[in-house]
């Protein structure tokens, strides 16, 4: 093992280091995970959750995350994940006894104003907006206990800054986004990244990151250009093949008062409609999540790339290989396993996409260990309750 | 010889320095290449961390928290660690069992809590509907009432009309009064009525079809009045849904108005329902009325019907099962309405069409 690293691996022992005897050269990145393993962690889990009513979920999810940290290594040594489960699940309690509170007193509220007080459409607008922000502010405090909770040769990470008040410059952020037809979002996307991953420390140590985002706006636009005709496509295709199928018709039928529901022959045809209407909508929502995926890799590849070349962390330097091209096979490959196998194949797509982020992520430059300290921020008690509630999924 | 690879983590920063490690009593102690002390740890404090399945290296620490870490590879002097603490070695199985204590306890907590909420939910939905201030019971019952009536053909013959309230004003007792209830006629084949929060009564025109008699009528319809003097559907619907959702409803959820939703929730419970027909024979008799036809009303309709296309609605009727429970009533007292308004109310809903 080496204290030191170059692009490559290979420094001079001399230059690198006075303790530890160099090593072979090769990416100072590097995962050796095998998926066997990430099968049995997830089979256990799901048979396990089953029985106790979901507890045992949080404990999965941290094993998954305990082994996929043991086998990333990083200048030879593997991360540890030092959170647990009932840090999760403890969170998990929280945010859960909150909404749950919460929710109860507005809709008391609701019914005291009364429910056709024109107070309500704006008390309902709230509560969506309030959503989004938590969602803002979750994607924040997530980030803060998954770092807290990694360690590599002892040190841990940390972030400084609050959750509380990046939800609201996100929510700032994407409302102005929202009133430019989205044509704000890269750049307001940049600021985000920018303002989470430059309040990230590992150790002592800061990750320092500012970028423009004019170089991500022609990946953008042409992949809202893109998106937009593919939607066209996509509808004016289902549209004709639909009435070819004379679903429209039957629809209508359903709603035509020539229908009685207590009619056997007409209880079958409605049932029969009504699946047919469930399976036309969760085709159209797979459909344009997949041309939602493919039309924004090249912009997602872009954004890794900028991300990566104008980051440091104290002599570390970074690029990306990503593309949009294998950006695209990764998403779309992960979404036809998850979608095909209902969900079966989660351990897959776990496995692809770490392998994806240690092939395309290249990390050179000499880290100065000695100069690392350990990390001095607070690290949360609980974790991630927040980010539960909005379903991170599985890992 | 330890192996040359055996390194050390000093927690304070990300240096590795060249380590051996040394049982010295109950202490490991652990020295660099020049025999200087780097650290010494209690043995009991020890823990291991991680194994590597590629090189069979451990990774030692003093808890799993942030801190010094020693790397040591496969060697006699790691072997001599082993072997004083051979709990060491089943670090994986240690970590499992501890988590299974933990999942266990929190499982079993969270059982007691659905088991609780299970059988403790009836009762404690009981107290809490008497807690419903009026005036919400009043919008919730308007906004199912009003939805309904819109969604459904409600049949309008004045006379008809005329003489049924009549007869439920006769029935109904004093808690009817406020807020004021209203009955109506739908236009749905169900031999059937049903009894809304905020004193609102639909009647099916099934159930005057089906009626051989205006005392089988009062019968079905003193049935209702007596689930709303009882407070039956406030009661039923926080019973299924909680607070919460009653006021969802109150807020128009899309499926409010749907007859075939309400009756699903306002399925009563069989001891409501006996509870009911106790009331009603009550109500018919305070009336004056014959209260025997309530009883030969479901004996009707269990033997028209053979037990497999009855509607859920009736499953829970105590008097189907058997059918001879019902409660008999007597025949004294007069049948509830005149020949002429018992015409007019089986004509409400104009001229038959096709199927019926």
């Amino acid at each position: 093992m080496t204290d030191s690293a170059a692009g490559g691996g290979s420094v001079p022992a001399s230059l690198a280091t006075r303790t530890m005897p160099p090593v072979a050269a090769g990416p100072l990145l590097d995962y050796d995970g095998r998926l066997g393993r990430l099968y049995w962690l997830f089979i256990k889990n799901l048979l396990l959750s089953m029985v106790t009513f979901g507890v045992y979920r949080f404990w999965g999810r941290t094993n998954i995350r305990r082994y996929v940290w043991s086998h990333t290594r990083f200048m030879g040594d593997a991360f540890e994940y030092t959170g647990k489960g009932s840090e999760l699940f403890a969170g998990f309690l929280i945010v859960f006894g909150f909404f749950f509170v919460v929710s109860t007193l507005a809709q008391i509220f609701i019914v005291a104003v009364g429910f056709d007080s024109p107070l309500v459409p704006y008390f309902d607008v709230v509560f969506a907006l309030a959503i989004g922000y938590f969602a803002f502010v979750a994607q924040y405090a997530a980030q803060r206990y998954r770092l807290t909770r990694t360690v590599w040769r002892g040190l841990r990470g940390s972030m400084s800054g609050s959750a509380w008040i990046y939800g609201f410059y996100a929510f700032l952020l994407a409302l102005l986004s929202g009133a430019t037809l989205t044509l704000a979002w890269p750049w307001a996307r940049s600021r985000l990244i920018e303002r989470r991953l430059g309040s990230s420390y590992f150790g002592d140590e800061k990750v320092s990151v500012a970028f423009s985002s004019r170089t991500l706006y022609p990946s953008y636009v042409i992949g809202l250009i893109v998106f937009a005709i593919g939607l066209g496509i996509a509808g004016w295709l289902g549209f004709v093949a639909l009435q070819q199928a004379d679903f429209f018709n039957r629809v209508m039928d359903l709603f035509s008062s020539n229908t009685d529901p207590e009619a056997p022959g007409d209880t079958d045809a409605m049932v029969a409609i009504i699946g047919l209407i469930i399976a036309v909508y969760v085709l159209a929502m797979l459909i344009v999540a997949l041309l939602y995926t493919l039309s924004f890799a090249w912009f997602q590849a872009a954004t890794a790339q900028t991300v990566a070349a104008h980051s440091r962390f104290q002599d570390l330097r970074f690029s990306s290989s990503a593309t949009g091209g294998n950006m695209a096979m990764l998403a779309i490959g992960n979404f036809l396993l998850i979608v095909l196998t209902a969900g079966l194949a989660i351990p897959i797509v776990i496995q692809r996409s770490i392998r994806y982020v240690v092939r395309h992520l290249h990390v050179s430059g000499i880290l100065d260990v000695e100069r690392l300290q350990q990390a001095a921020l607070a690290k949360p008690k609980t974790g991630e309750g927040l980010l539960e509630a909005f379903d991170p999924g599985m890992f | 010889m330890s192996d040359p690879r055996d390194r050390f983590n000093d927690g304070l920063s990300a240096a590795s320095r060249p380590a051996n490690a040394t049982l010295a009593a109950s202490r490991l102690e652990i020295r660099d290449d020049g025999g200087r002390l780097l650290a010494h740890w209690a043995l009991d404090e020890v823990c291991v961390i991680d194994e590597n399945e590629a090189n069979g290296s451990m990774v030692f620490a003093l808890g799993d928290v942030e801190g010094p870490r020693l790397v040591l590879y496969p060697s006699p002097e790691r072997e001599a660690i082993l072997a004083a603490r051979p709990e060491l070695r089943r670090w994986r199985r240690r970590r499992g069992l501890l988590e299974s204590r933990t999942v266990l306890i929190w499982s079993l907590a969270m059982l007691a809590i659905v088991a609780a909420g299970y059988f403790g939910w009836r009762p404690l939905a009981g107290s809490l509907a008497t807690l419903v201030p009026p005036i919400w019971e009043q919008r919730l019952g308007e906004a199912m009432h009003e939805s309904m009536i819109e969604q459904m053909r409600v049949c309008e013959n004045t006379a008809g009309l005329n003489a049924l309230r009549n007869l439920a004003e006769r029935i109904a007792p004093p808690s009817l009064d406020e807020p004021p209830f209203t009955v109506d006629v739908v236009r749905i084949g169900m031999p059937n009525a049903i009894a809304l929060p905020g004193n609102h009564i639909l009647v099916f025109e099934g159930l005057i079809d089906e009626s051989e008699g205006p005392e089988m009528l009062a019968g079905v319809l003193a049935h209702e009045i007596a689930h709303l003097d009882l407070d039956h559907p406030t009661r039923r619907i926080v019973e299924q849904l909680g607070l919460g959702a009653l006021v969802t409803i109150a807020f128009g959820g899309s499926n409010v108005g749907d007859a075939g939703f309400a009756l699903a929730m306002l399925a009563y419970s069989r001891e409501a329902e006996t509870e009911a027909d106790a009331r009603a024979i009550e109500l018919l008799e305070e009336a004056g009325l014959r209260s025997d036809g309530l009883g030969r009303f479901f004996r009707k309709i269990g033997e028209d019907m053979p037990d497999s296309e009855l509607p859920d609605w009736l499953s829970t009727h105590p008097e189907l099962a058997p059918p001879a429970a019902a409660p008999p009533g007597t025949a004294e007292g007069d049948a509830g309405l005149a020949k002429v308004d018992w015409a007019a109310l089986r004509g409400i809903c104009g001229k038959k069409t096709g199927r019926e």
